[in-house]
């Protein structure tokens, strides 16, 4: 007996990243509009969104100038593990999940003449990369995202940042990058997994009926009706 | 070709060496391999030494200006570099200083 049905669904591992990944472009995009609202600069709203990419920061390549779009951070939502929690779960349907998303956000920054001195690229790096890890492990953690926002609620148990770790890029050189600094946010995502399952046909009646026979036997009998 | 060296106390001079910007590959320590661009020039260091200007060095310090140097490219676009890392050549028959450079804001 094979499976039935196509197997023509998502699985809740991708639904979540993906879910992850609109949640940060709607609100950089609402946090801008606020922003202007309160006669602030918009820009230091702005996140540039990606999901599973290896290389997110190829803008960064052309060098980009300050205070462009171009030149925004960037982070990237990728799966990294999914373990399944056997006690929390059943053998035939749904199966926890604690799975591991990558949020890696990526600031860059151009060293540029001062007055007096300079700033170097690796500092302006560093506090691109700071102020968006920031935006983003707020609006993860808002309130309004207990469970990845309301849709989610019934597939998604908890959401939980576990670390945040800089990342230090190099060259093939293995020479510091400087114009770019990145940070890898780490969130676990508590949710359920759904298998396919045999389809059923619905029971459209049951009758059953315990009756005396002529010598005296009781019977139980019992009638069912399949289909609509 | 001519390059306009800039050093930290804002000494100016034109230097004649050689430039290269290249695409390279990068181990971001993810695990994952990405491109990259890297610029460098390679100038020789008796042409620096004619002049009144610093030697090259990497200046990480904010209230010091950067150690620039500059060029019109073939694109004729003015492109400023500030000086990341120096590798000097010590054989006396070479000579040269190879910078290596990262974008700048003039």
């Amino acid at each position: 007996m094979t499976i039935a049905a196509l197997i023509n669904k998502t699985d809740n591992l991708e639904l979540v990243r993906d879910v992850i990944a609109a949640i940060l472009a709607v609100e950089t995009a609402s946090q801008m509009a606020l922003a202007e609202a309160g006669a602030k600069d918009p820009e230091l709203w702005r996140l540039r969104v990606y999901k599973d990419r290896i290389e997110p920061w190829g803008a960064y390549l052309s060098t980009p100038a300050t205070g462009t779009v171009d030149a925004a951070p960037i982070v990237n939502v990728s799966f990294e593990t999914e373990a399944f929690i056997e006690s929390d779960g059943d053998y035939i349907e749904r199966q926890s999940a604690d799975a591991k998303f990558n949020l890696d956000v990526y600031g860059y920054g151009l060293a540029a003449a001062e007055v007096t001195g300079h700033t170097p690229a690796d500092v302006k790096a560093a506090a691109e990369r700071d102020r968006a890890t920031r935006l983003v492990r707020n609006i993860i953690m808002a309130a309004e995202y207990y469970e990845l926002g309301s849709d989610m609620i019934g597939t998604v148990s908890k959401r939980f940042i576990q670390s945040i770790t800089a990342l230090d890029l190099t060259d093939s050189d293995r020479r510091p990058i400087q114009q770019v600094r990145a940070a890898r946010i780490v969130l676990g995502v508590t949710f359920n997994e759904l298998s396919p399952q045999i389809e059923l046909v619905p029971c459209a009646g049951i009758l059953s009926r315990v009756h005396t026979e002529l010598d005296g036997e009781v019977v139980f009998s019992i009638q069912q009706w399949f289909g609509d | 070709m001519p390059i306009t060296c800039t050093d930290e106390l804002g000494v100016t001079a034109v230097v004649n060496g050689l430039v290269n910007e290249t695409a390279l590959l990068i181990d971001p320590d993810t695990g994952a391999s990405v491109a990259g661009n890297q610029a460098s020039v390679v100038l020789s260091r008796a042409s620096l030494a004619e002049t009144e200007l610093t030697f090259p060095r990497a200046i990480a310090d904010l209230t010091t200006n950067a150690w620039v140097v500059a060029w019109t490219g073939a694109d004729a676009a003015a492109k400023t570099f500030k000086v990341i890392e120096v590798t000097p050549d010590d054989n006396p028959a070479i000579d040269l200083l190879t910078l290596k450079l990262e974008a700048y804001e003039p």
